[in-house]
């Protein structure tokens, strides 16, 4: 392809990528400012050995000539794969192993420049750099040492340009972003001068080991060697004045550096031309000399230089660009000052003895730019002079001169002419493919042009926009409408590039345009049958994106071709990865696999997936699928309760693994989408199920990632909402179970909470759901502190957690049944997990709660939901007195329960337990006894509150009826089981009390009951030798034991 | 021009200008270490006798590369210059144009009859020919023609065209019969393409029996140089494939390491044996590699050169670039039409 055509496609492609959301940034100017850079560089560097490619050794070795093929083949990609194991080539040499750094950065450097995607082009470049500095630092002796670090300045160089070009196109309000811009080109360019810097000092020590003199004159090597190294030396003097001259750019236009820059750089130069006169490399010193007077404004100067250059006798075709270059600032200073009509003169002069091929060539078409804006400026001068209308015409000759070709200015003339609105959209007669794709690139071209127009007219002509955005719309749809009549022209004599480059754009326009089904289809056939173009991995990344969209429209849809879209999404993630394995696409691939692998509940698939990522990528994807196993970690938990802890817990610490390496992968990020904060939630939610509430809200109060700050500029809808709800839910929690727990920041979460879920009684009684589903998540907290004895912890959580209580207490709905009883039960409970005042006050509470729910029963019997639910509210009561100590009260609570249920067994063993508890604090013999026998006989001769005695004879009647059931009842031997073990306490307790009233009795009496205890627990044994198990059998030895030790006491 | 070409038309022109000299008298045999010229006396399938000034010796089959007898028709040399270079079609065209009907002496009826079935076993083999109708014309032969030095090949591709045609046990016993010969070259072959044909239909175990016994049978034999490095690549590949990768690599890269780097034929084998083994083991990407070293640094043996080019075209499908494979696909026709790899 002529090198015209391929720039021009260059610039259109990347022109259509620019819309592709983030996968590229603009290039048309600035692939021009760095073309113009890396011509000069070229030229200067013609005038000697081009440097970067050392001469080629006369016999290199198979690894090299291996890799040579491979990169002339295009085959980067082997190339880099080949690079990375070439250990394994068995003709692989020492040698190509030491460069292999290099070669790599080599190769990398070659795929960026392949690169369509800025992002991409940009890791690349930066990987190479970072290869070529690796290689420089460890290989300071090899051959390859100078071109490496040459490649580092240029690579840098190159980098620090784009930076600025994107700070330059940044609008002036984002002061500080331009600044953070321009920072880090300034520090590219540090380090692209110290690199040069480095080489000249290498090629000074190079040359200062040379023969001198005779001795250099017979040594042809070295005489060689000495002008290699010389023309070296002359390049990288250029550069490092160049770097003086582009940092001045990375300063604010009145900033002292800046001049500073600018006087240093004019000062590098001067001396460049002076130590090269008469050189090329002289000649372009005094041009960029001159370029350093135009920037720092000293324009009189500039032009003195530039005309020094102007006023030389020209012929040779490199020189004439040269002195073109110099017309065309000199036009700059003039147009600058205000001097039209010397610019006019000039460049007219300057492009009358132009030859037509010339006129095609960029240097000439800045100068054809400048008399164009020349022209226009005197017409805006004076709008009705008699000449305004002929000059704004030659104007517009002029821009649309150099929109035909590709320049620097080639996008600002399309632009000044879609200002002027006069951009020429007649029809064309489509006749074959050239005529289509011809007109569809010029529709493309002015759609470009006219979003740029758009964008300086919202500052310069708000009333003008809407008719330029219907210029946008126009172009576009003449750029569909041609193209899609390019595409059935298509055969084989098409070159692949032009075919590949329709069908791109084409593909393209569908996709902004959101024709995702055609887009992807496009998309799908460029990257099979384009593969080797540069258009394949930006089309197949289109064809990604179509497909995902497809998939997620029909998802939501609920529509039946949500499968296939995924397949095909699949099958061109796959492809992706495959082939373009080592870029960012392919990592986004590998992304979107392991979230199709997520929703299809494939995560093993989704492991292995996320195992191929690059070790650095793996952060998101880590998360995501850790909140997937999370979430479904809680779905097993939660409907399978009999599933024991092992099969769950590997899936809980697999999503702990993968959210907590996910999350500090994004630690440091400044923002997560939303599919990442509810991952980082989950963590939250993670860390709390796992006891580690200080890590929770280190990451809940993360001030870029934390849920909490997310909340704070998050939506307003009601996925927003709901994340809001349960990022406070989990802070609340937090804070109530951090030691020491932070009640100020729990209850600003409860007003958060409320203000949330809003003040409807639907909102209300949510609210409460979440207090009582939390209340009960911390009583298993207070539970398992206390058992681990950590009670002062336990004390803590529960002081927290009262706050959670009261406002509960509080709430509108809390006179349900559900909520009163929570807020009874979970004092109880608290209660009894402390001791002293702690306890009695949630004991206190706990009373009066269950008494106001007796209340409410008490005046409408149907607040209860049945009368078992009643009863079952009267034994709690009971518990709770009997846990104050108000026995006497607590057994009248038992006994008005067992009026009415006299045999439940369970509320008998309560009672009696009660009354034993009782005796023992009020060391009451009496109240003992009843413990034992029982109490309150009614008509039937029998006790109301049975005693354990009774119980025991009760149990053990049970027992035997489980075990020999009557008629055709299967004996049940759970049942006897569990009376058994009933009676042997029961049994156990009558010793235990006997025992206890005994200690209370004066000698002789107590001497008598405990030898009736040691008579009690002999015949006990003889009855059952075992004790009914290990655990009575222990507990009744070790009663027997302290009963002979206090019969021994007594001599008996 | 490559350097084998070169080569090729150097023997043409020497045996065009040694034809002139000695046309009517001498029958020349033309043997990897030169030219020896005389008076053929007898010709069996073990070899040649040859009469010079009353000496007369034995030339054994395994060394004849062709003989050029006195009195042959002048393009039958052609035909054999064109059999060399597989150039089939070719060669066929101009047998047919030989006057068979002026040839009476026995052995150039022989070679005639030889090189008609073998060009059409070879067209049958590139699928340009009809199977069947080959193992016919080469039994045809190897009846009919029962003396001829040509025997232990027309046996060797009387298997290869049952193999082609899929009969693999008639195939084996064909390389079978080579082993009968009392040469420990030919028992060497006969073990060498029977471990390939094992090979082919994954036999591994057995394939590695029959290589091991192909180096035993070559012992020192300078003449199975090139057969006994086959037969080291071959078994290395077994190896790989009965879960020995790592031994059979390292037998690969001593092979390719001990090999002359300007000896591109043996290294094009070497790395298409060590593109099979990486295969076997699994790893696309360095089997991709190896074999590109054929295509693009070692691609002067035309069937080295075809097969990386059929195995790289299958790989650039299972990694998914459609471009790469139709390349390799297309240079694999346009250059190597005839070779069974094009199939």
């Amino acid at each position: 392809m002529p090198r015209d055509s391929r720039a021009h496609a260059g610039s259109l492609h990347e022109c259509a990528v620019l819309y592709l959301s983030s996968l590229l940034a603009e290039r048309s100017k600035v692939g021009w400012k760095l073309c113009a850079y890396l011509v000069v560089w070229v030229i200067v560097v013609t005038t000697s050995v081009a440097w970067g490619q050392d001469k080629k050794a006369p016999e290199a070795d198979i690894p090299t000539r291996f890799l040579e093929k491979l990169r002339e083949r295009g085959w980067n990609d082997v190339a880099i794969d080949y690079l990375e194991q070439a250990e394994d080539d068995p003709l692989t040499t020492q040698e190509f192993l030491a460069d292999r750094d290099y070669h790599l950065a080599v190769t990398r450097a070659a795929m960026a420049r392949q690169a369509v995607g800025e992002n991409e082009r940009q890791n690349l470049l930066q990987q190479a750099v970072e290869g070529f500095q690796k290689f420089a630092k460890e290989h300071s002796g090899s051959p390859q040492y100078i071109s490496a670090l040459s490649q580092v300045g240029n690579m840098l160089t190159e980098q620090a340009l784009a930076t600025l070009n994107k700070a330059d196109r940044l609008p002036k309000e984002a002061t500080a972003e331009q600044e953070s811009l321009r920072a880090s080109a300034r520090e590219n360019i540090e380090q692209a001068a110290a690199a040069v810097n480095q080489l000249l000092t290498s090629i000074d020590d190079q040359l200062s080991q040379l023969p001198r003199g005779a001795e250099l004159q017979a040594d042809k090597g070295a005489a060689a060697l000495k002008q290699d190294l010389l023309a070296k030396q002359a390049e990288g003097r250029f550069l490092a004045a160049n770097l003086k001259f582009e940092i001045s750019r990375a300063y604010p236009i009145d900033a002292p550096e800046r001049e500073l820059a600018l006087d240093t750089a004019a000062a590098s130069f001067a001396k460049l031309r002076k130590d090269y006169e008469n050189k090329l490399v002289g000649f372009y010193a005094v041009l960029y000399e001159g370029r350093c007077y135009q920037a720092a404004g000293e324009l009189n100067k500039a032009l003195k230089t530039f005309g020094e250059l102007v006023n030389q006798p020209v012929g040779q075709a490199d020189f004439r660009k040269l002195v073109s270059r110099a017309y065309r600032y000199r036009a700059e200073c003039y147009l600058a000052e205000g001097e039209y009509y010397k610019a006019i003169e000039e460049c007219s002069e300057w492009l009358n003895q132009a030859s037509s091929d010339e006129l095609k060539q960029p240097e000439w078409l800045a100068v054809e730019y400048q008399l164009a804006t020349a022209y226009s400026a005197k017409a805006s001068k004076d709008p009705g002079g008699e000449d305004a209308s002929r000059l704004r015409t030659d104007a517009r000759k002029l821009f649309r001169e150099v929109t035909r070709h590709p320049s620097e200015f080639q996008d600002d003339a399309r632009t000044a002419l879609a200002l002027s609105g006069n951009e020429d959209s007649s029809q064309v007669e489509v006749t074959g493919f050239a005529d289509a794709f011809s007109a569809g690139k010029a529709a493309l071209e002015r759609m470009s042009s006219a979003q740029m127009a758009v964008n300086l007219a919202k500052d310069n002509n708000p009333e003008g926009v809407a008719d330029i955005e219907d210029q946008v719309s126009a172009s576009r749809q003449q750029a569909i409408d041609y193209l899609q009549q390019a595409l059935p022209f298509i055969d084989e004599k098409i070159s692949q590039d032009d075919a590949a480059a329709a069908r791109y754009y084409l593909c393209w326009l569908y996709w902004d345009t959101g024709k995702s089904q055609q887009a992807a289809e496009l998309g799908q056939l460029i990257t099979d049958e384009h593969a080797e173009t540069q258009y394949a991995p930006t089309a197949a990344r289109v064809a990604l994106g179509a497909y995902e969209r497809l998939y997620l429209e029909a998802k939501q849809a609920n529509a039946p071709d949500a499968d296939v879209y995924a397949d095909k999404l699949r099958s061109i993630a796959e492809l992706i990865i495959e082939r373009w394995n080592d870029t960012e696409a392919a990592t986004n691939a590998t992304e979107l696999l392991i979230s199709l692998a997520i929703q299809k509940n494939e995560f093993n698939e989704a492991d292995r997936l996320l195992n191929e990522l690059p070790e650095e990528s793996r952060g998101a994807a880590g998360l995501s699928l850790g909140g997937s196993l999370w979430s479904q970690y809680l779905q097993k938990a939660s409907k399978s309760p009999n599933q024991t802890i092992a099969q769950i817990e590997g899936l809980k610490n697999r999503a702990g693994k993968l959210l907590s390496a996910g999350y500090e992968a994004f630690a440091k990020s400044s923002d997560v989408t939303t599919a990442q904060a509810a991952a980082v939630l989950y963590y939250v939610q993670f860390l709390l199920a796992s006891g580690d509430s200080a890590k929770a809200i280190e990451v809940l109060e993360n001030p870029s990632i934390g849920p909490l700050s997310v909340i704070k500029r998050g939506g307003k809808d009601e996925k927003g909402r709901a994340f809001a709800l349960e990022a406070s839910k989990a802070a609340l929690r937090s804070y109530v179970s951090v030691d020491p727990p932070r009640t100020d920041d729990a209850i600003a979460m409860m007003e958060q909470l409320e203000k949330i879920t809003g003040d409807s009684p639907q909102a209300s009684k949510q609210l409460t759901g979440i207090y009582v589903t939390l209340g009960l998540q911390l009583q298993d907290q207070i539970k398992q502190l206390t058992a681990a004895g950590e009670k002062a912890k336990a004390a803590g959580v529960a002081a927290a957690f009262s706050s959670l209580l009261e406002r509960v207490a509080q709430r509108g709905d809390s006179k349900s049944w559900a909520v009163q009883n929570w807020l009874a039960q979970t004092s109880l409970q608290l209660g009894s997990g402390l001791s002293g005042k702690d306890a009695d006050r949630y004991l206190s509470q706990a009373e009066d709660a269950y008494r106001k729910i007796l209340a409410e029963i008490g005046k409408d019997p149907s607040f209860a939901p049945n009368e078992l639910a009643a009863l079952a509210v009267r034994k709690k009561l009971g518990e709770t007195l009997q846990a104050r100590g108000k026995f006497a009260l607590a057994v009248e609570e038992y006994a008005k329960i067992l009026q009415e249920k006299p045999n439940m067994l369970e509320l008998q063993q309560d009672t009696a337990a009660a009354l034993q508890a009782w005796g023992n604090v009020a060391k009451d013999q009496k109240t003992l006894e009843k413990s034992i026998h029982g109490m309150t006989p009614q008509a039937n001769g029998k006790n109301l509150i049975w005693g354990w005695l009774q119980i025991a004879v009760v149990s053990d009647a049970a027992k035997r009826q489980a075990l020999h059931p009557r008629g055709d009842t299967p004996p049940n031997q759970d049942s006897a089981d569990k009376f058994q073990e009933l009676y042997f306490a029961a049994r156990y307790h009558v010793v235990e009390t006997r025992f206890q009233a005994a200690k209370l009795s004066d000698v002789e009496s107590r001497t008598k009951q405990l030898e009736a205890v040691r008579q009690n627990i002999n015949a006990l044994k003889q009855l059952y030798p075992d004790l009914g198990g290990a655990d009575w059998q222990a507990k009744f030895e070790a009663l027997l034991k302290e009963v002979n030790v206090l019969l021994k006491e007594a001599g008996k | 021009m490559s350097s084998l070409t070169r080569i090729s038309l150097a023997v043409v022109i020497v045996s065009f200008s040694t034809v002139a000299l000695h046309a009517q008298a001498t029958d020349r045999v033309q043997r990897e270490s030169g030219i020896d010229s005389g008076q053929i006396t007898a010709v069996t399938p073990l070899g040649v006798r040859i009469s010079k000034g009353g000496v007369t010796s034995k030339i054994p089959a395994e060394e004849i590369e062709s003989i050029q007898y006195a009195e042959e028709p002048p393009e039958l040399n052609s035909v054999r210059t064109q059999y060399r270079r597989g150039r089939y079609d070719t060669a066929a065209e101009r047998l047919q144009k030989i006057d068979r009907t002026k040839v009476t002496r026995p052995e150039v009826i022989q070679d005639l009859d030889f090189y008609t079935a073998a060009c059409n076993s070879n067209l049958a083999l590139a699928g340009k020919g009809d199977l069947k109708k080959s193992i016919n014309e080469i039994g045809s032969f190897l009846s009919g023609q029962r003396t001829s030095y040509h025997v232990p090949a027309a046996i060797e591709l009387h298997g290869d065209l049952y193999r082609a045609a899929g009969d693999l046990d008639l195939a084996r016993k064909k390389y079978e019969t080579l082993a009968k010969a009392p040469s420990p070259y030919y028992k060497s072959r006969s073990a060498l393409l029977i471990a390939q044909l094992l090979q082919e239909q994954g036999n591994h175990t057995e394939a590695l029996a029959q290589f091991e016994g192909s180096l035993l049978a070559a012992g020192t034999n300078t003449l199975a140089d090139g057969m006994k490095k086959e037969a080291t690549l071959g078994r290395a590949v077994s190896l790989a494939a009965t879960d020995k990768v790592g031994e059979g690599i390292t037998v690969i890269r001593q092979v390719i390491q001990q090999t002359p780097l300007n000896d591109t034929e043996a290294l094009a084998q070497g790395y298409n044996a060590l593109g099979d083994c990486l295969l076997a083991a699994g790893n696309k990407r360095g089997a991709r590699e190896a074999f590109l070293h054929v295509d693009l640094l070692f691609n002067v043996s035309s069937s080295e050169h075809a097969k990386a080019l059929a195995r790289l075209t299958d790989l650039w499908k299972t990694l998914r670039q459609p471009t790469r494979a139709q390349d390799a696909q297309q240079r694999l026709s346009d250059e190597y039409p005839l070779s069974r790899w094009a199939r």
